[in-house]
């Protein structure tokens, strides 16, 4: 099996990035390496549960259950390459050299398929960071600090302490006072118990919030030792901020891409039709939609890690930084792996959203043509069987403006219409 | 299969995260899921809701919910309110922001309708005061008529599962609903409008010298309403058909004519035809012989009518079985057609380039051995037949889609044909399932499914009909599980939701399908 590994990791590792254009781009997984990684954080995690010393002992084996099936789904889904494991390590190494207090956690730091630019702590020192992530990123300052705020999480034992608040927050004489009252109240019981749960989840919200600011504040601290650049770094928050809003301007990329000079673009087929979806839909506070949010509060946490750098002389030295091709080579290759992951997992709209947006970028590999036909042939296919729905997400509106564009395009199109754009599509590469 | 829809939109609507569910176990707080249904407006579905008592009830009121989805079925808003236990959601309709729920209250005998906003907020409740006669006479024909029926979940044969029967919205804005109760001691039905901006609700009650008058709304010619009524002095009494109009703003009944007026032939309307340029009532139907029973005897072909506000019939076209439909499905004298046996026709509708439309299925009375004391006749059931006309009500052309033949066991050796294929009908037994049109109605799709029963397992396919360009395209989407539940519901046009369950498994598969 080593020598299969081995093997394999010198074969992906030789994949240069202009073989990217046309090639198959082969995602790698390692099914038993992954069950290995995995069976450490188990023992870890059973070792937490073995020496949990609280009163709620049944409710902490029920939550250890949970985390464990997160944390497995987390290792099925890493992205296993030699050479951006040892980047990966030499960031956190980095990190760890120059902060001591650190040398003792048990840090483990891994890259996952998902597109979504986001990165998680799960408590019991693994680090996920999503493939997505380096998409929004453009230097490896920035990715030091996302590094230092999920270590700063697990230094602080953030899960944990969010564990013990919900148990404490629940288990309070006052809550159970509360919940005691309310079930002798009538036909009112309900409307009442809903706002406390309301109260109660949103008083967790603040909890980790202000995990949030910690953590920040700790990997600033992190960085401030390093020779990162502090003031590259707190731009990781702002692009975290913007990874929310969409840039792109659906209707005219798709305009674009799909007019061809003997097939003209239909304009039918950016018709939005009425939806009481639309008109109807519960519009969420803002503290509400903040703590929905996967990047909360960022705005207000960008502010404050600047005005920490301006009480800080800061060094500007960007010496620890590996090669800055090396960076934007992972990047770009990232997101092609994301996209090619996202078909694999019969996820075309979401793909095709992530090829336009590449696209409309300025990105004009043949990479993302050739991907872009295979979408457009998926939905051809799925669309002549009835499956579709398996494939391509439905206009929700919930989804973001512009990615439904993209949905209520692909439902205006008729088979002939796709077959149209196929043939054209091709043509033009 | 209500309680299929329901389970399928439980899955979808209820959405607790384990920690709530921590806290709803202490609080014993409990959810129980009443009914579902869709949200229509002008006929094309816009969404479907879901009713659901929450927690028990206390002195006789309950906390209950309305989850709402949007045509995709995503969940979008939720209403709360209090409400008598006992009370049943019976049809709901959509009309310019505001969503009208019609509900019954089972122990009170109160028929009462609610208006929310676009915020989700009460804004009127109406109730339709009745007297202590009336109530029990409402009571008890919502227990032995259509409307209780959605509460009796197993109940396979449900039309309003496809369209509304008895809650619509108007033109002007505001909702109608049609209320069957007794007027002057006849059992007839009340027709009541209503809107949020006033707390008024107006009432038309149909008075008839008739014992039964059972109503059904056929469509809008602007702010004119057209129903068609059929009288009857008894349940196996000899059935004719009225046709009235009522005015929406006024509220009045401007027009009732018989549908024998013509004198030869009784004419039996299904729809209006979309005519802009002109005020008559263009109404299209089948037609039967003066003397003809409606519920024993066979149609003589398909006709129309063009009826001015005076009620006198400007024109009149009758399209015969026998006579003008030649060259296709080679009909016989009597209206039996050699291909298909005679049709049923399931709707009579005008597109938008005037072009009028007939679905048919055709059916055969088939006799077998006798059987002990079984009915040894069969009824069944052959192909699909689409009719086209001009907008004088020519006919231009036909066609026949195939679909397997199912054989249903008859109650009655001696009933006509006609008459079982009414009571075919009634059961919902046929293979027509709906037909949905595009926004500006150029373009139509007919639903209908084909069932071939195999040894211990069945193929059962979803058939469609789609026009485009005048060529129809036909095409299906087969059972996943050959043992198993499978039921297509129509949603805007050109997308269907497909319920699948194999037998014997809790399991239930809910997909939207855009057909090709």
């Amino acid at each position: 099996m080593k020598t299969v590994f081995i093997l394999f990791i010198i074969s992906y590792s030789t994949l240069c990035f202009s073989q990217l254009d046309t090639s198959f781009l082969p995602l790698i997984k390692d099914d038993k390496k992954s069950k290995l990684l995995f069976k450490e954080s188990e023992k870890l995690l059973d070792l937490d549960l073995k020496n949990y010393s609280g009163n709620y002992k049944d409710d902490f084996k029920r939550i250890c259950r949970q985390q464990k099936n997160q944390i497995s789904s987390y290792y099925n889904k890493i992205y296993f390459n030699a050479a951006y494991e040892t980047y990966l390590n030499r960031i956190v190494n980095e990190i760890i050299v120059n902060n001591p207090s650190l040398i003792n956690e048990n840090l483990r730091v891994f890259f996952v398929y998902n597109h979504v630019p986001n990165a998680c702590n799960t408590g019991e020192g693994s680090i996920f960071i999503n493939l997505g992530l380096l998409d929004i990123l453009d230097n490896e300052s920035e990715l030091a600090f996302i590094i230092g705020h999920e270590i700063a999480h697990q230094s602080q034992r953030h899960v944990n302490k969010s564990i013990s608040e919900l148990f404490e927050g629940f288990y309070s004489e006052n809550y159970q006072h509360k919940l005691a009252e309310m079930r002798k109240l009538g036909l009112g019981r309900y409307n009442r118990f809903k706002e406390l749960v309301k109260n109660l989840e949103l008083d967790n919200s603040r909890h980790s919030r202000s995990y949030e600011t910690e953590s920040d504040s700790l990997a600033f601290q992190y960085l401030k030792q390093t020779n990162y650049n502090l003031t590259r770094a707190a731009e990781s928050l702002k692009k975290l901020k913007l990874a929310d809003t969409e840039l792109i301007d659906m209707n005219s990329v798709l305009a674009k891409t799909f007019h061809f000079e003997n097939a003209p673009f239909n304009p039918k087929w950016l018709y939005k039709k009425e939806s009481i979806g639309d008109k109807y839909k519960q519009e969420l506070s803002k503290e509400v939609q903040d703590s929905l949010s996967t990047h909360p509060n960022t705005e207000a946490r960008h502010q404050f890690i600047k005005s920490l750098i301006l009480l800080n002389i800061q060094s500007n030295n960007d010496s620890t930084e590996m090669s800055r091709d090396t960076f934007a080579q992972m990047k770009k290759e990232f997101n092609y792996i994301s996209i090619q992951k996202l078909i694999e997992e019969k996820e075309i709209s979401k793909a095709i959203y992530q090829i336009l947006k590449s696209q409309s970028n300025g990105d004009d590999n043949q990479f993302l043509k050739i991907r872009l036909l295979t979408c457009l042939q998926i939905v051809y296919d799925r669309l002549n069987d009835y499956t579709l729905g398996e494939y391509v997400d439905s206009r929700n509106p919930y989804y973001p403006k512009e990615y439904n564009k993209l949905l209520i395009f692909i439902d205006n199109l008729s088979l002939k219409d796709i077959e149209s754009l196929i043939e054209n599509y091709k043509n033009n590469l | 299969m209500k309680r299929l829809i329901i389970l399928a939109l439980t899955m979808v609507l209820i959405n607790f995260n384990s920690y709530s569910q921590l806290k709803l176990k202490d609080m014993n707080l409990s959810y129980s899921i009443k009914n579902s249904g869709k949200i229509t407006n002008n006929g094309v579905i816009q969404g479907f809701y879901m009713f659901y008592n929450i927690d028990k009830p206390v002195d006789g009121m309950i906390n209950c919910g309305i989850d709402i989805t949007d045509e995709e079925a995503n969940v979008i808003r939720n209403f709360e309110f209090q409400a008598s236990a006992s009370h049943r959601l019976i049809e709901s309709a959509y009309s310019n922001n505001e969503l009208c729920f019609k509900f019954f209250d089972m122990k009170a005998k109160k028929l009462y309708f609610k208006i929310f906003s676009l915020e989700g907020k009460l804004i009127s409740d109406f109730e339709f005061k009745m007297s202590k006669d009336e109530k029990t006479s409402i009571f008890k024909y919502l227990i032995s008529n259509e409307e209780i029926k959605k509460w009796n979940d197993n109940n396979e044969a449900d039309e309003s599962v496809y369209k509304n029967t008895n809650l619509f919205e108007l033109p002007s804005g505001g909702f109608f609903s049609i209320i069957n109760c007794d007027v002057n001691s006849n059992k007839s039905f009340v027709l009541v409008k209503f809107n949020s901006g006033s707390d008024k609700m107006e009432t038309y009650a149909y008075e008839s010298n008739n014992r039964f008058s059972e109503p059904e709304f056929i469509g809008f010619k602007k702010n004119t309403a057209l129903f068609k009524v059929e009288n009857s002095a008894g349940p196996k009494e000899k059935i004719t058909t009225n046709i009235i109009a009522i005015n929406t703003l006024s509220w009045e009944n401007v027009l009732e004519i018989n549908g024998n007026k013509s004198g030869k032939n009784t004419f039996v309307p299904f729809g209006i035809v979309l005519d802009t340029t002109s005020e008559l009532l263009k109404m299209m139907g089948t037609y039967y012989k003066k003397e003809d029973n409606l519920l024993k005897d066979e149609s003589q072909g398909l006709a129309m009518w063009a009826v001015n506000i005076d009620g006198e019939i400007v024109s009149e076209k009758y399209n015969n079985w026998g006579q003008d439909f030649k060259g296709f499905l080679d009909f016989k004298e009597n209206g039996k057609s050699r291909d298909i046996g005679y049709v049923f026709i399931h709707e009579v509708f005008s597109i938008a380039d005037g072009k009028i439309v007939a679905i048919g299925e055709g059916y055969k009375k088939v006799f077998g051995a006798t059987n002990g004391s079984r009915s040894s006749t069969s009824i069944v059931t052959t192909d699909i037949a689409v009719f086209s006309f001009d907008m004088e009500f020519n006919f231009e052309s036909g066609k026949v889609y195939q679909k397997e033949k199912l054989r249903i066991d008859s109650e009655n050796d001696f009933a006509s044909s006609h008459k079982l294929a009414a009571s075919l009908k009634n059961k919902n037994l046929f293979s027509y399932k709906f037909v949905q049109f595009n926004e500006d109605r150029s373009q139509y799709l007919i639903g209908f499914t084909s069932i071939k029963l195999k040894f211990m397992t069945y193929d059962l396919k979803f058939q469609y009909i789609r026009s485009e360009n005048e060529n129809a395209k036909a095409d299906f989407i087969k059972n996943k599980y050959s043992m198993g539940y499978f039921n297509t519901l129509p949603l805007q046009y050109g997308k269907v939701l497909v319920i699948e369950a194999p037998y014997f498994s809790s399991k239930i598969d809910t997909r939207v399908v855009k057909l090709k």
